[in-house]
């Protein structure tokens, strides 16, 4: 692990387990990673492997079993419910696969909606430069509804730029999109990485969106089986054949 | 289908609460009026039974001119058959008032106090000794133990009274009790000697009633047939109705006939006052029904994937209207088998609500009988499936491939929806209107249309309200974004985002609270109007007036006497008939025409009020002369110098001539008739008011304060000056709409239960959004805000149409109320205002439930809920 570079999130000996007993399931076993500032980390691995856990765990949505969890300087293992929600809404920003936007708020109300959450007024240079980036500009007053799918994923991408979080954390953000929008949402939260050194951890089963990441996590039965950094498309199918085999 | 419908309310328990607890209260407000009544009714048989007692014949008095006389007692006495008999005298109630020791008279508003004659003998006496002695003296009297004991009235001591005739004093010499277990229902009895009762209520020496034992010699019946011919009464062409042929002196009665009379006056009453308290059950009930339909509609929505899946698999349209109707069905059973042991709670909670504003019951057992319940049962029932029938009709019109879609628009807002909420509102005011100003006969009539024109008025006015929910809940939230950002602006989308539900859900409010602002508005109309009627036809500058129109002439006598005081008249008012031919009648009609009348001393009249008279004078009134409404001079086609035909009780006619036209005052009746003539007609001792004129060469403050002095011996009556009259009138009427509004909260609490249910299942749909918000830095508390508040926004909007829709309806109805009657229009806005504001805060407090469930929803499984 590159030691010169800050973490923005990770994990200390991360367990998540369901049930007991008979039916106890291990969905993290003892998962230490880290994830840099400005790197776009793409997580893979089958079904039941860890991966939603993990990142669920990750952005505060759900509690470990055992082991530490940190945003930034914070280990959210030891926040109140109050704290981890204002956590959430300053320091993590996050992209569904779907359901995104709130149906009653505008675009650009559901870019702002963590800031208004927060009764902080956004940083207008900040917003703009989010705004143009995400190319809505003509759209900003329009209701999801009248948006396409991969308009709202923009818009939810942009809404978790707005607040400048310590790290995204990105579901299946292309898992309802076409190929071509799905392209362009990854072409969006690549440059996001790039020009603004965005943190950006994704969750993804799809080897070509996770090509568009600096690194990628293999996980399988709760646990970190493998990584490839700088992946392309081949070498990550490479890898998942591999894992499959081994 | 069925066993399907069984397991969807199996899985859907809180729906099933959510659903049910609507019924429940609405049925549970039906059955309370059922128990209340018929309760009250069996502790009042009872009564009955106790105060008839042993009594075997009943002889009444009947004619004030002819009354029983001693020579009556004795010829009962003489009569084979008689063994014993017994002349008695008793107030109707209240007219002979106790002063207690805290110097108060008791409360004329709850149960009466009776006064009576007291009687040694055993069998016609209801009554028996507990302590001390019988009243045997003037001026002594006995107190039922109950009322010693509530009042805190000691033996032995001497107590003063107001009385028709006055102030007296007695002492108390004993108590007794009545009946059994002395069940008075809270009444105050009061034994006295025959002489002193009769000098109490002013009455020479004669009996109300004779109260008669027989020695069984003579059958009963013809005891009775006897006795009524003995007492000088023609023939009864018809004993068993209540009529009685002109000039009968007596009604004589049997026990059996004359407990059925005392039961049969008291059921009147609960009759009526049950019905009363139905009527607002069904308001709520009414209420209930949009609440129930509201909650299906939304179900409905809910489960639309899975009704799409059923239709995929092969259900007709026809088995999933089948299943959602079943399934209200069971909803109906359930709920009204819960609704009718809520009902009996409900009724003593009721009695409880009643006593908090001044009607105060006596206690009852629970009665519950067949007919109450087999009644809940077929309106539970009846309700719940009516609710459910266009829920149900939407629901097998779900198409299969919902079942992948999982949308459809169920609610179609087309433009037959207002063109039918237009018509019914529309016939609604028709209805309405025509049943409260048309030629409607009978009570029962005016009230079924009246209530079919509410039911057709409130629901075009529900259909029409998702036209404006919408706008005004943007309006009404409009303060909400700088209070409270963005929680604030989204509970306002939320209550704007569907505007029919928002509207069917405010309209049960709109409802309750349309009413209370309908009669808010009539009751300042009539404020206004009483106000201006008393300080433009009353100059006097003060006013003795008693609960029930019972001021003792004594009052008079002490103004008169005081230097203090100018010109002072007592005022009475009767009914009368007259036999005149009407100016209109058709031939034939040879019906009497009836009136009210009025009488007092016409020499003050022009000091103390303005009579509008347009032709003669009042001065010229005397007991062969009498001054009329310009409104029955035009009945009745006559005008001054005609002559009135005053018809005396024993049929004997009196001519008038007339001498005076005057225009309508309010405190004027129709007919103005001297003292004396009064005295003709009616029985009555005491003024229904007396008024009086400073005598100006004293100050204002010595005056009032000679007022008050003599105003401090008589604690039961009213000493105030004309100013405080009218303000104590106007919070009278506050004090009844009190009444009506705590009657009405019944449905504004259902109303307050509908939107709680309506929030309940909002937040169950944007279980996802909620979970968004949460997930994107949403605290619980703003979450729970967003909810409270979206709440109260529906709750306002409710309130904003029911004020709205109430001044309006306030508006037509004091316009359509003729002007003799109601001319000034008056709108409390302040109150109206007060209202709207309480009806949002308790709409705050209604979505405490539902926003606490939102806030504890785990963030994870909200957003990958389905």
């Amino acid at each position: 692990m590159d030691t010169a570079t800050i973490a923005a999130a990770g994990t200390i000996q991360a367990s998540k387990i369901y049930g007991s007993g008979d039916t106890e399931v291990r969905a993290l076993d003892d998962v230490t990673v880290s994830f840099d500032q400005g790197q776009f980390t793409a997580i893979m691995g089958p079904s039941g492997s860890g991966k939603s856990t993990l990142m669920h765990c990750l952005a505060g949505l759900d509690r470990l079993t055992s082991g530490h969890v940190m945003v930034g300087e914070t280990n959210i293992s030891q926040l109140s419910e109050k704290d981890l929600t204002l956590l959430r809404r300053t320091k993590i920003g996050f992209v569904f696969q779907a359901f995104n936007l709130i149906p009653t708020l505008t675009a650009i109300e559901n870019i702002t909606l963590p800031l208004d959450l927060g009764r902080n007024s956004p940083d207008k240079e900040l917003l703009d430069e989010v705004v143009n980036a995400v190319g809505l500009a003509d759209r900003l007053s329009h209701k999801p509804n009248e948006l396409s799918g991969g308009q709202q994923q923009r818009v939810a991408v942009a809404r978790a730029l707005a607040s400048r979080p310590d790290v995204i954390f990105a579901d299946e953000p292309t898992g309802n999109l076409d190929s071509q929008t799905g392209a362009e949402i990854l072409d969006f939260m690549r440059r996001a990485v790039n020009e603004f050194g965005q943190t950006i951890v994704m969750v993804t089963h799809d080897p070509i969106a996770a090509a568009y990441a600096d690194r990628v996590l293999f996980l399988a039965d709760g646990r970190i089986v493998s990584e490839l950094v700088d992946p392309t498309t081949d070498s990550i199918l490479e890898s998942l054949r591999n894992a499959s085999h081994g | 289908m069925l066993r399907l419908s069984l397991k969807n309310l199996a899985a859907n328990k809180i729906r099933l609460a959510l659903t049910g607890l609507a019924i429940v209260l609405g049925v549970g407000f039906v059955v309370s009026s059922f128990v209340l009544r018929d309760g009250l009714k069996e502790s009042f048989a009872g009564l009955s039974e106790d105060i008839v007692g042993n009594v075997d014949i009943s002889v009444a008095s009947l004619l004030d001119s002819d009354p029983l006389t001693e020579a009556d007692l004795e010829m009962i006495l003489d009569t084979p058959g008689v063994r014993v008999a017994v002349g008695g005298v008793g107030g109707d109630g209240n007219e002979i008032q106790p002063i207690k020791d805290d110097g108060t008279t008791i409360a004329t508003q709850g149960p009466p106090q009776v006064a009576f004659s007291w009687t040694d003998e055993s069998q016609l006496n209801p009554n028996e000794l507990v302590d001390g002695r019988a009243p045997g003296g003037p001026d002594e009297w006995i107190i039922d133990i109950g009322a010693a004991d509530r009042h805190d009235f000691v033996v032995g001591r001497t107590y003063d009274f107001i009385t028709p005739a006055g102030r007296a004093s007695a002492e108390l010499v004993g108590t007794f009790r009545f009946g059994a277990d002395n069940t008075t229902n809270g009444a105050t009895l009061m034994g006295f000697d025959l002489d002193s009762i009769r000098g109490y209520l002013q009455k020479g020496e004669v009996y109300d009633s004779i109260s008669i034992g027989i020695d069984g010699s003579v059958p009963v019946s013809e005891l009775e047939s006897t006795l009524s011919s003995a007492l000088g009464n023609p023939p009864d062409p018809d004993p068993d109705d209540d009529e009685f042929p002109d000039g009968t002196r007596a009604e004589v009665q049997n026990r059996a006939d004359l407990q059925a009379d005392v039961t049969g006056q008291f059921n009147q009453a609960l009759d009526i006052f049950g019905g009363v308290l139905l009527a607002f059950a069904l308001i709520a009930l009414f209420v209930s029904i949009f609440i129930i339909a509201n909650t299906f509609s939304i179900v409905t929505g809910q489960r639309i994937r899975e009704l799409g899946l059923l239709r995929a698999v092969g259900a007709t349209p026809s088995q999933i209207r089948r299943s959602v109707l079943i399934e209200s069905a069971f909803i109906g059973i359930i709920a009204s088998l819960v609704g009718i042991a809520a009902g009996v709670g409900i009724a003593f909670g009721m009695r409880e609500l009643l006593g908090a504003v001044g009607v105060d019951l006596p206690s009852f057992g629970v009665v519950l009988k067949p007919a109450t319940i087999i009644t809940a049962l077929v309106v539970g029932i009846f309700v719940t499936m009516l609710s459910a029938i266009l829920p149900a009709i939407k629901a097998s019109r779900v198409a299969p491939i919902t079942a992948i879609t999982g949308s459809a628009d169920l609610e179609s807002n087309s433009i037959g929806r207002y063109v039918i909420g237009t018509i019914l509102t529309a016939l609604g005011v028709g209805g309405m209107m025509l049943a409260l100003f048309g030629n409607a006969d009978g009570v029962t009539q005016i009230l079924s249309i009246l209530g079919a024109g509410a039911v057709a008025l409130f629901v075009g006015l529900t259909l029409l309200s998702s036209l404006v929910a919408a706008p005004i809940a943007r309006i009404i939230g409009l303060p909400l974004g700088p209070l409270f950002k963005r929680p604030g602006t989204l509970a306002t989308d939320n209550a704007a985002r569907n505007p029919r539900r928002t509207a069917t859900t405010a309209a049960a409010l709109m409802i309750g609270l349309s009413l209370v602002s309908l009669a808010m508005v009539l009751g300042d109309s009539l404020k206004s109007e009483f106000t201006k009627v008393l300080e433009n036809s009353v100059q006097a500058d003060y006013l003795v007036t008693s609960d029930l129109a019972i001021t003792p002439l004594e009052v008079v006598d002490r103004l008169e006497a005081d230097p203090s005081f100018g010109a002072v008249t007592p005022l009475f008012y009767w009914g009368a008939d007259f036999d005149n031919q009407r100016a209109d009648a058709a031939a034939g009609n040879d019906d009497l025409y009836e009136t009210d009348i009025v009488a007092l001393d016409y020499t003050k009249a022009d000091e103390l009020f303005n009579f509008a008279v347009t032709d003669g004078d009042l001065v010229d009134i005397t007991d062969s002369t009498t001054a009329i409404r310009d409104t029955v001079a035009e009945d009745l086609g006559l005008g001054m110098g005609d002559v009135l035909n005053l018809k005396l009780e024993d049929g004997s006619i009196v001519p008038l001539e007339i001498v005076a036209i005057f225009e309508d005052t309010a405190i004027s009746s129709s007919v103005m008739l001297s003292v004396g003539r009064f005295n003709d007609i009616s029985d009555q001792v005491t003024a229904d008011w007396v008024a009086a004129k400073r005598n100006l060469e004293v100050s204002a403050e010595d005056a009032d304060a000679a007022f008050a002095a003599i105003g401090a011996d008589y604690p039961n009556l009213s000493f105030d000056s004309s100013a405080t009259f009218r303000e104590n009138l106007a919070s009278q009427i506050d004090g009844f709409l009190n009444v009506l509004t705590a009657l009405l909260g019944l449905a504004i609490f259902i109303a307050l239960i509908g939107i709680a249910n309506t929030l309940a299942l909002s937040v169950f749909e944007r279980t996802r959004e909620i979970g968004l918000l949460r997930a994107v830095g949403m605290t619980r508390r703003q979450t729970r805000r967003m909810i409270r508040w979206e709440a109260a926004i529906i709750s306002a909007v409710g309130a904003v149409l029911g004020a709205v829709v109430g001044v309006i309806l306030g508006i037509i109805m004091v316009q359509a109320i003729p002007d003799e009657f109601l001319s000034e229009f008056s709108i409390p806005w302040i109150r109206i205002l007060v209202m709207v504001g309480i009806a949002a805060i308790a709409g705050l407090f209604a979505a405490l439930f539902p926003a606490f469930r939102s806030s504890r929803m785990n963030v994870l499984d909200a957003i990958s809920h389905n």
